[in-house]
């Protein structure tokens, strides 16, 4: 049955909770579609800064929605839904890096699909925007950020990616990732001086190094 | 010591500067670029192909439904009528009808009728003699004759 956008205008002001009441009452198509507009771009965002594979982040962004309507139940008003999806989110991608520690480096989608594992699935950024200083194509700076962020061990790349791209709070975070607080606080630390020590070069050839300087 | 609001410069003083560290502008500029990487497009087929996914999941769940109630309803009337059952019924028959079958008479047979009497144990003289007399004179009548 197609959606009417009476449907979708009249809940379009709804909040993410309300939305998944309805979705829980009455299988409300026009409350599901609504929080997957919502929602799709920062779920895919949050799984290829953590596959670093662009067609995986999309292959697991659908299966997250997938367990959205499956599990929609499982959710309980009185918790932020954002979080409950993060934490379905987080858990798959999770079980997506396990799955490909066994199957060596073959990535999770070439398996399904029958590609050449060897072929490159990284999606490349629009080459529109220019660092005026230094002239630095941005293209190649997000990708060496993505390579830093992929050196990572998963467990710190997650809380990275949570806290500094999503801007998730520790509070959120530490729910997503199923871990205390404290623990997020540390891992989140490290992660940032690892990245800082991954990426010196790129500061340095960007910004000059700063002890040369003095 | 105390101090009067008219005293700031003492204040100053007082509190040393808070070093900053040497990475400072590096930790800034690292949580600035993670905050400005590209979002990456979401194909405009993303939701059709969901929907897509989520119609075809759809009767295989509804008819798991109906298998999970059939055997619902089935365990529940076994039950049922486990708890309900006069002690009687045979337990391999929930849902035979309950009628007796007459007992199968069968005529006797005289051949297979064990006789009442034991029969005497057959005397000495009925027994066959071996022959070991004729084997001990050297007699080969029991054996075949070599072939040459």
């Amino acid at each position: 049955m197609p959606l009417s956008s009476s449907e979708l205008r009249a809940l379009s002001h709804a909040s993410d909770e309300e939305l998944m009441q309805r979705l829980q009452a009455d299988n409300s198509e026009a409350a599901y579609t609504l929080l997957v507009r919502r929602y799709k771009s920062a779920i895919v965002n949050f799984l290829y800064r953590f596959t670093g594979n662009y067609d995986d982040a999309l292959d697991i962004a659908q299966e997250t929605f997938l367990r959205l309507y499956r599990y929609k139940h499982s959710y309980n008003p009185e918790q932020r839904f954002s979080t409950w999806l993060y934490t379905i989110a987080a858990n798959l991608a999770r079980g997506f890096y396990q799955q490909q520690q066994r199957s060596a480096t073959v990535p999770f989608s070439a398996l399904s699909s029958g590609q050449d594992p060897d072929e490159e699935h990284a999606w490349e950024p629009p080459d529109t925007q220019y660092l005026p200083d230094t002239r630095v194509d941005t293209t190649l700076i997000a990708q060496r950020v993505q390579a830093a962020l992929m050196q990572l061990p998963p467990s710190f790349r997650e809380i990275v990616i949570l806290r500094e791209i999503m801007e998730l709070s520790y509070e959120e975070i530490a729910e997503i990732t199923q871990t205390e607080l404290g623990t997020v606080k540390s891992r989140l630390n490290r992660a940032r001086q690892r990245l800082q020590e991954l990426l010196r070069d790129l500061y340095e050839e960007l910004y000059g190094n700063p002890s040369k300087q003095l | 010591m105390s101090l009067t609001p008219h005293q700031p410069e003492k204040l100053k003083h007082l509190l040393p500067e808070v070093p900053v560290p040497e990475d400072f502008e590096q930790q800034l500029w690292l949580r600035h670029i993670l905050q400005e990487l590209p979002e990456p497009p979401v194909p405009e087929t993303f939701e059709a192909e969901l929907l897509q996914r989520l119609s075809s999941e759809r009767p295989a769940s509804s008819w798991r439904r109906w298998v999970v109630a059939a055997a619902l309803l089935l365990s529940g009337s076994l039950a049922l009528w486990y708890l309900l059952r006069p002690d009687d019924t045979p337990l391999s028959a929930p849902f035979r009808t309950l009628e007796t079958i007459p007992p199968v008479l069968v005529e006797p047979d005289a051949r297979f009728v064990l006789p009442t009497t034991p029969l005497p144990p057959p005397s000495s003289s009925h027994r066959r003699e071996l022959p070991t007399s004729a084997i001990r004179k050297g007699e080969n009548r029991f054996l075949p004759p070599p072939e040459e």
